[in-house]
Parts: C-alpha cells; structure tokens; sequence
C-alpha cells in the first residue's frame, strides 16, 4: 500500500450541448477563513507548448448535493488565483 | 501569510455535474501542472493512509467486529450516539434506499435503472458520516423531492441508454418509515472492515450496480424515445443557453510577465447571460454597450471562458483570437461592434460640440467686449473729425477776411499810386531842366 499510487479522482461533467465528459480533478481546497471550497479540474487539453489547461469551479455544498458555482467575485478569484500560484511553485 | 497556508486541502466527493455559468480556466505550464499535481497527489496518499489507519484500528475478525457492532446498537438504545453506531446506521439507510429504488413494486409507469449517481445522490461519503445519520438518513430520503430520485433529469444526470423510471413517491416514503420504524436488530448483519471502509468513501456503487444488472427484466417498461425526450428537455432547461444568438466561446490568449511560477492571468471579465462580448478592443465595446441605453445597442449574450497564456520564450502565438461562431452569432457580432464604433463616433463628436460651444461662447464675450471698444472709438473719431472741420472752417473763414482785406489794400494802395502820381504831375515842375522864375 505505500507504494501503491492513488487513482485519479475523476468527474463526469454535463457540457452545454448535453453530453458528458470525465474530466480529471488534479486540486481542491478549502479556504479555512469562509470555507469555501474550490475544485480544480483539467480535460488534458494541452497547447503546441504542452501547457495545460485546468478549469476553477466554486463548490456549493450547502443544498445537501455538491454543485458547481462559478467565481463570481472577482477578489475571491484573485485569491484562488494566489492559491494557485503558491501551489505551482516548486518548494 | 502565504495563501497557500490559508486553505486546506480536501477530497471530498463531486458527482455528476453542470458546467457553471462562470466558469474560469487557467492555463499552467507544464512544470507547474505538475507541481501541483504531484502535491495533490501526495496529499490523497497520505489522505488513504489516514483512513486505512483509522479502518485497520478496527477490530479485524468478524467475531469482534460483532461484537463491537453490538455494543454500538446497545450505546443507541441507551440513548448514546457515537461513532461505531454511525456504521450500522448507514448500513441500514444503504439497505433501505436500495432495496426500496430497485424494487419494481414501487416504481410508477416507468422503471429506472439505478445509477451510481442516485447512490451518490444519496450522500453516502465521508460527509455524511460527521452528521446525525439517523435524521439526515431520514430526511433525506422522505424529504427527497420526486425529480431528486431522477438525478438524470433534473441534476443534469446521466444520459446513457438506459430506460428512467420516477418512482413512486409515496409509496417510497412509506416504506422509509416503516424500514425505520423495525427493530434495528432487524437489520443487523456483519459488517466486514473493507465493507466499512467502502461504504463510508462512498463506494456503493458497485453494490449498486450490481443490484442493477440484478434486476429483473420483466419488470422493465422500455420507452427510450420518450425518456430521452423528457431528459433533453431537462437538461436543456437548466444550464443550457438554448435561444441565445451565440453558441459561442471565446478564448483570449496573451503573453504573461510571471515567468517564475508560470501562471499569471489576463484579467477579462466573467460573462453572464446578460453580459456582452469581450472582443478585441475590450474596453470600449464593453463600456460602449453597458454604459448606453438598452435601447440604444443591444446586449449580447455569450458563456465566455477564461483562459491564460503562460509567458512564452518562444513568442508566438501572441493575442490570438478564436472565436467559433454561427452565421447569426457574427451578424449580431458585427451589429454590436458596429454599434459600439458609432457610439464611440458620437461620443467624441459630442465632446467636441461641448468644447466648441464654450469656445463659442468665450468668442462671443470678447466680440461684445470689442464691439464697445469699437464704438467708443468711432464716437472719439467723430468728436476729433468734428473739431478738424470746425478748425477747419475756422481758417477757411480767417483767410478769406485776410485775401479780402488783403485785396482791399492792395487796391487802395494801387489806388494812393494812381492819385500820388497823378498829384505829383500836375504840381510840381519837372525836376532839372527849369530855373525858377521868381521876382
């Protein structure tokens, strides 16, 4: 077991149009202040420079079902912005 | 302190879900996705750990795990709530959600195969395990509205090929109170440590789905066609921007300074239904459409991402616009920036006005002021011609007495000639020839 690598954390996404998509959830966090929970997922899209593309979703626990908020404000995305960057950043 | 260390880490479950209206996307580069990755990573290895830890701590043998379950009915029947009493009691709620959604008997007009959505839906993760199981195991399956039971249609569920059942309520509901209202050692079974561990991380979905393909086909009523109809309705009305005149995504990429940890952002702004189009020239088409009357330009509505281009040394790709649009979508494109350009047209045309009138009017002051000048400069050369003519005539007057007077003795004196001559002719002898003759 100490070896052993974990699964990925998958989730199945609606698009507009309908279909479903799994995406891959690579973070998600909480701020510890407000408790508001974030999920960072990535489709694995990927540019001619390899950089990735990752989607940030706010999650809405509070009817009981976990949903997918958009960032509305724009301090808080600043914030998740930050978080992120912290995270990125090799220690 | 850093943001990093505001925030935790968590792994908690997400099922089946809707694009959200303002979604934000962020593009790392690769390094950086994976720093991350790897940190989340090692995050939910040491999270797994935790929580076989926690399970391996339980007693191993079946015998003692009876008896601990036991031990834990015995602690609620005294009134006590605590943890060890948390697996039975989700257990049963397993048991009686799932027995009561797969049981034909129950079910209306159509059957529904169960999705491990529904099971999900159900709140059997880690979560639920810290809430009062007993009233929210309850609740939630009494209170669970008719269309929460069809995850796949009112929760932007699944759409797969299976048939979609609604259950019947009531009949649901019923059977709940009863299930609850038995004995709890009704319902007592062994409960093996993996079958803990796997129903408190939400894995039920392979009981579930087991359940599923259990099912007996006879009591099945296929109507694919009418189902999918009632799903795409469904969907289409919740999340979807069906009937707005764009369909469109627009990705905006531009270099970045933050070189150092690879992710930096154009701030563009969030799009609501109602918001406009951020294109190209984003400010003024923004500006331009949301600080006009609604009337004056129509506002266009498109779901907009956000995404980011990270620094690139290799400087290409710079400000790429990639819009994906249909015929529709450009004309009312091309109206609003059209639109946008002739507001902006009007807008310096009024400032324009605006300072030409003040020039206007400052112009007006100074002719007025002028004006005055001017007046009282004729009427000083009027004064100065008068006074020039009377001087004038003044010496017209004063010469003409001169030449008179001037003509007046001169004939006198031509006249004092004539008469001296005349007097000095007939008087006097002639001068040097004549002796005088006196005696």
């Amino acid at each position: 077991m100490e070896n052993q690598e974990v699964e990925k954390k998958m989730m199945s996404i609606v698009a507009e149009d309908g279909t479903i998509e799994e995406v891959e959830v690579i973070l998600a966090f909480e701020f510890k202040d407000n408790k508001k929970e974030y999920v960072i997922y990535t489709k694995n899209e990927k540019d001619e420079n390899d950089n990735v593309t990752v989607y940030v979703s706010n999650v809405d626990r509070s009817s009981g079902d976990a949903k997918l908020m958009g960032v509305e404000d724009e301090e808080e995305w600043n914030r998740v912005k930050d978080v992120l960057r912290e995270l990125s950043k090799v220690e | 302190m850093p943001e990093e260390k505001a925030i935790e880490l968590v792994d908690r479950d997400v099922s089946l879900q809707s694009v959200p209206q303002n979604l934000r996307s962020i593009r790392f580069k690769k390094k950086s996705f994976e720093v991350i990755s790897s940190k989340w990573n090692d995050f939910r290895k040491e999270a797994s750990k935790v929580e076989e830890k926690s399970v391996n701590t339980e007693p191993r043998s079946s015998e003692v795990e009876s008896h601990n379950f036991n031990t834990g009915m015995n602690e609620v029947s005294n009134g006590g709530e605590k943890v060890t009493n948390i697996v039975p009691r989700l257990e049963k709620k397993t048991n009686i959600i799932r027995n009561v959604l797969s049981s034909p008997k129950y079910y209306g007009d159509r059957v529904i195969k169960l999705k491990d959505y529904m099971i999900k839906n159900a709140r059997f993760n880690s979560h639920s395990i810290y809430s009062t199981v007993d009233e929210a195991a309850h609740q939630e399956v009494v209170s669970m509205k008719e269309e929460e039971y069809v995850p796949s249609i009112k929760n932007n569920g699944n759409v797969r090929d299976d048939i979609i059942v609604v259950p019947d309520r009531e009949a649901v509901q019923k059977t709940v109170d009863n299930e609850f209202s038995k004995k709890e050692e009704d319902l007592v079974r062994n409960v093996t440590a993996q079958e803990v561990f796997d129903i408190t991380n939400g894995k039920v979905e392979e009981v579930a789905n087991e359940e599923v393909t259990n099912m007996p086909e006879e009591n099945t009523v296929v109507d694919k066609e009418q189902i999918r109809k009632a799903v795409d309705e469904a969907i289409n009305g919740i999340n979807v921007q069906k009937g707005t005149s764009l369909g469109a995504k627009l990705e905006k990429y531009t270099d970045l300074d933050d070189k150092e940890t690879g992710l930096d952002e154009l701030d563009t702004p969030k799009t609501e239904a109602s918001n406009v189009i951020d294109f190209n020239n984003k400010e003024d088409v923004e500006f331009a459409l949301n600080d006009y009357d609604t009337d004056y330009v129509d506002k266009v509505e498109m779901p907009f991402a956000e995404s980011v281009i990270e620094d690139n040394n290799n400087n290409n790709n710079n400000n790429q616009v990639r819009i994906d649009l249909d015929s529709d979508s450009i004309g009312a494109i091309t109206d609003a920036v059209d639109k946008a350009e002739s507001i902006d047209f009007i807008k310096s045309l009024r400032r324009r006005v605006e300072d030409l009138q003040q020039k206007q009017k400052a112009s007006s002051d100074r002719v007025l002021e002028a004006e005055k000048q001017l007046g009282e400069s004729e009427n000083r050369k009027r004064a100065a011609i008068v006074r020039l003519e009377d001087y004038a005539k003044s010496l017209e007057n004063d010469i003409d007495t001169k030449e008179h007077n001037a003509k007046q003795y001169s004939e006198k004196a031509k006249r004092n000639e004539e008469l001296v001559e005349e007097m000095l002719s007939t008087i006097l002898p002639p001068t040097g020839t004549e002796s005088t003759r006196v005696r």
